[in-house]
């Protein structure tokens, strides 16, 4: 059990519209959104990994002054902490910025949450670390942003839309080679 | 009918084969066979009666099972041995000659009597059981004028030959054995002499025509009508007068009910024409149901898309490729080669801090434990990556494996949508194209509505007419059922009338042949009774003169002043009345044939008379005035007597004795006939 990402992750702002817009509430329909996503949590994993899988990442802040505001509860972090575990390796091992060498990757990906955090500095490492993360989270909100914004959920065609844009989504991000691409055509004929 | 012979062969003591001639010269009439007791006289005349009516009863003499084969052929045949299986025969042989006229035939050979050689034989057979009779045979041969003889072959005419020649209930009065002539009284007279005179033939048709006058009452009974005729015939004429009336209110139904039937139908067609328009709201109904089947379809492909969609391995669907990335890094590393999976050692440290391991043991103080656990470190996270390694990679592996399957999935289920969403669409365009149609409804109920009024007024028609051609039906039966009741009465009438007639003319038969009968009952007693008392005045030598009552019975009265009074009579008178009568019986019919001659009716064959000692009751006197009546009124006389009678009686009859014999008793079982000359 890693010993960072167990507490509430709070999203405020732009980040905080895009994951309410994009996810269910509680698992119930959210009135006023796209109800693509079943949690936020979903969200935010499908958004980290697009950020990991496209190396973008972006730089955040996060406010409590800031009214629009969502969160996913530490519950649900500490339920799925296998697929954030997942997402934080490859995130570290992959991380851009080219002054880490391979060791200090190894070490970020799989010594520092492991840490007993007794000195600051491992704190400020760790503390580090998830902002990589989550860097790589807001840059791929931005991406499903990109895809969803011009959707409003209020229209009659937004399920079918946003059900379009997904799947344009799949194909563009998933980095599929010709011939995946060439066994998917069968099943592409009515979209 | 004359008897020319008679021939006996092993016949009781007749041994051997014994010939009898009889007399047949009109001059010398009698034949006289003379015997001592108990050599065969009475065998002799029983004979006769055998070989024409054969077995053994009472009027033939012999009783039942009777041996009549000679003694001395039985013994040897039942001493068995040499005998077994060989037979011997008795059998008599009658040689008669007819004198009716009628069977006189004139033919080419000339003219001559019939003459029948009739014959009756048995046959005893030794067999290891005993000595068995067979059944006899019995031939009867024809011989007419000088024609061959010719074998009478049918069984039917031998009977009637037989009958012809001497009915079998006469025979008894020609054919005379011991004392049977004393014993005249005896019989039943009044049918016999009916008989013997042809009245029997006017009774036996009186009774006939009573029983056809009793089946012609009951006729006529049978086929009285139960109901008139003229009844049935009127009922009749009403019941076709009704079928007239049904008929023509039948027809006139039947054509309403043919209105109502076309008008049913005109309105039906258009029922239908406007039923299968309004069906098209129904086609509406239908696209609606089916809409809302397809938008719970669409739902529930929107649902199963999202469902695919939030796939958990999408994150690693994703992240494959900056996987292929940081695995490059981890190739490098060798702290990845083991390790233990999701153990820290921060984990390790918090167990051995707490004592106690998760698994409940304690481990405070065990200095082994801890110095394992101390050591186990070493492959716990963060000093080891190997275990974390293993996990991450597995994660991704399994994530590329499926990430295809995925994307067919979702690929699947959004084209399942817009399929749903396509069809959903065709529906909802047909159902807002149905909205605008108009159906016609309201037309529709107003149509059904006639129709059904029409409908019960078509089937109203039906029933009635229905109804009618019933009773029609039962009409047409009943008038059937009168016609052959008509036919029957008219038939019974026909019957009833026929019947009628046929009663008014047996009446009218039977009453002419009732009168008849007793003319000529009256005249037939009136002679019978003259000549029976002229013949008794002739035989009899005494005061006492003889009566016969309506029956034929004869009593003889002793006559004292003016007194006459019924005398007990003696064996001797009873043979003397008896004679008398048979004479006058003879007489009679001896007129018979000269009245059927002269074509006057009655008809009657001469009969014989032979007598087996006749005269053995009677006085000498008696004997030659019997004798001297016999010759005079009986065609052909055969005595079988013993010789003292013979030697009362010769004196007056033999100028009229053709042939004589005696027989000569040689043992108890041996006798033979002899002819002899008279002295």
């Amino acid at each position: 059990m890693m010993n960072i990402l167990n507490d509430d992750l709070k999203f405020t702002g732009k980040a905080a519209e895009i994951m309410r817009k994009l996810a269910k509430t509680g698992g119930s329909q959210n009135v006023g959104g796209l109800n693509l996503f079943e949690t936020n949590f979903t969200t935010f994993a499908v958004a980290t990994a697009i950020g990991i899988s496209r190396n973008e990442t972006k730089e955040f802040t996060v406010k409590d002054s800031d009214n629009l505001a969502t969160k996913i509860l530490s519950g649900q972090m500490v339920q799925n902490s296998k697929i954030v575990e997942q997402l934080y390796i490859t995130a570290m091992l992959t991380y851009k910025g080219n002054e880490l060498s391979e060791e200090e990757r190894i070490t970020r990906a799989f010594r520092v949450p492991y840490l007993d955090t007794h000195s600051e500095e491992e704190k400020r490492l760790q503390k580090e670390c998830v902002n990589i993360l989550l860097s790589y989270t807001y840059a791929g909100l931005d991406v499903l942003n990109n895809y969803f914004e011009d959707i409003n959920p209020n229209n009659s065609d937004a399920e079918e839309l946003t059900n379009l844009a997904a799947v344009r989504m799949l194909f563009e991000i998933m980095n599929l080679t010709e011939e995946q691409i060439e066994e998917l055509q069968p099943y592409m004929e009515n979209i | 009918m004359i008897i020319k012979s008679i021939g006996l062969e092993n016949f009781r003591q007749y041994k051997g084969v014994q010939n009898v001639e009889f007399s047949t010269d009109g001059n010398k009439k009698i034949t006289v066979i003379l015997g001592q007791n108990t050599c065969g006289k009475t065998t002799l005349v029983r004979a006769f009666a055998w070989c024409l009516y054969g077995g053994e009863a009472a009027d033939v003499g012999f009783k039942k099972g009777t041996q009549l084969i000679n003694e001395e052929e039985y013994v040897f045949l039942a001493q068995k041995g040499e005998a077994l299986n060989k037979s011997r025969s008795l059998s008599v042989t009658l040689v008669i000659e007819t004198l009716v006229e009628s069977d006189k035939v004139e033919n080419e050979n000339g003219v001559g009597p019939v003459i029948y050689t009739i014959k009756r034989k048995r046959d005893y057979t030794s067999t290891p059981r005993g000595v068995i009779p067979a059944n006899d045979s019995f031939t009867i041969k024809k011989r007419v004028g000088l024609e061959n003889e010719v074998e009478v072959k049918s069984k039917r005419d031998k009977e009637k030959i037989i009958e012809a020649l001497m009915p079998r209930n006469l025979s008894q009065y020609f054919f005379y054995w011991g004392e049977q002539i004393t014993d005249f009284d005896k019989k039943d007279l009044d049918s016999a002499v009916k008989s013997f005179l042809g009245l029997d033939v006017f009774e036996q048709g009186i009774k006939h025509l009573k029983t056809a006058k009793e089946d012609y009452f009951k006729e006529v009974y049978r086929y009285t009508a139960n109901s008139t005729l003229q009844d049935l015939i009127r009922s009749r004429e009403e019941k076709r007068t009704q079928e007239k009336a049904l008929n023509i209110k039948l027809d006139e139904k039947k054509k309403e009910a043919e209105y109502y039937e076309g008008k049913f139908s005109q309105a039906s067609q258009e029922f239908y024409t406007l039923k299968e328009k309004a069906r098209g709201k129904e086609k509406l109904k239908e696209y609606e149901q089916n809409q809302k089947k397809y938008e719970d379809k669409c739902a529930q492909t929107k649902a199963s898309f999202r469902k695919t969609f939030n796939h958990p391995n999408l994150p690693f669907f994703i992240m494959l490729n900056a996987e292929k990335r940081a695995n490059k890094i981890l190739d490098h590393n060798k702290d990845t080669s083991e390790g233990w999976v999701n153990i820290s050692v921060s984990a390790i440290d918090e167990i051995i801090k707490k004592g106690t391991c998760i698994c409940g043991a304690c481990i405070s103080g065990n200095q082994e434990v801890l110095e394992h656990l101390q050591n186990e470190k070493r492959l716990a996270l963060p000093n080891s990556l190997g275990g974390i390694r293993e996990l991450y990679t597995t994660v991704y592996e399994n994530a590329e494996q499926g990430m295809m399957n995925y994307m067919v999935s979702v690929c699947k289920d959004l084209n399942a949508i817009a399929e749903a969403e396509d069809t959903l669409q065709v529906l909802r365009d047909d159902i807002e194209e149905l909205n605008k149609k108009d159906y016609g409804e309201e037309e529709v109920e107003a149509k059904k509505k006639a129709l059904e009024e029409l409908r019960k007024l078509r089937d109203k028609a039906s029933r009635e007419t229905g109804a009618l051609e019933n009773q029609q039906k039962i009409l047409k039966a009943d008038l059937v059922a009168l016609d052959k009741k008509i036919t029957v009465e008219q038939s019974k009438e026909s019957k009833r009338n026929l019947a009628n007639i046929r009663l008014e003319v047996t009446q009218k038969v039977l009453d002419s042949m009732t009168q008849k009968k007793r003319m000529q009952e009256e005249e037939m007693s009136a002679s019978l009774r003259e000549l029976t008392k002229k013949y008794f005045d002739q035989i009899y030598t005494g005061c006492r003169e003889i009566e016969i009552d309506k029956r034929f019975k004869l009593k003889v009265l002793n006559k004292v002043g003016s007194t006459k009074r019924e005398n007990e009579t003696s064996p001797g008178l009873d043979a003397v009345k008896n004679f008398a009568f048979i004479a006058a019986l003879i007489t009679i019919a001896k007129e018979t044939i000269h009245s059927k001659s002269q074509n006057k009716g009655r008809h009657m064959e001469p009969y014989p008379l032979v007598l087996d000692a006749p005269f053995s009751q009677v006085d000498d006197t008696h004997i030659a005035n019997i004798c001297q009546m016999l010759v005079d009124e009986v065609e052909q006389t055969a005595f079988v007597m013993m010789e003292k009678d013979w030697h009362f009686a010769k004196q007056k009859i033999s100028p009229y004795v053709g042939d004589f014999y005696v027989i000569d008793k040689k043992s108890e079982t041996h006798s033979i006939i002899k002819k002899e000359d008279l002295l």
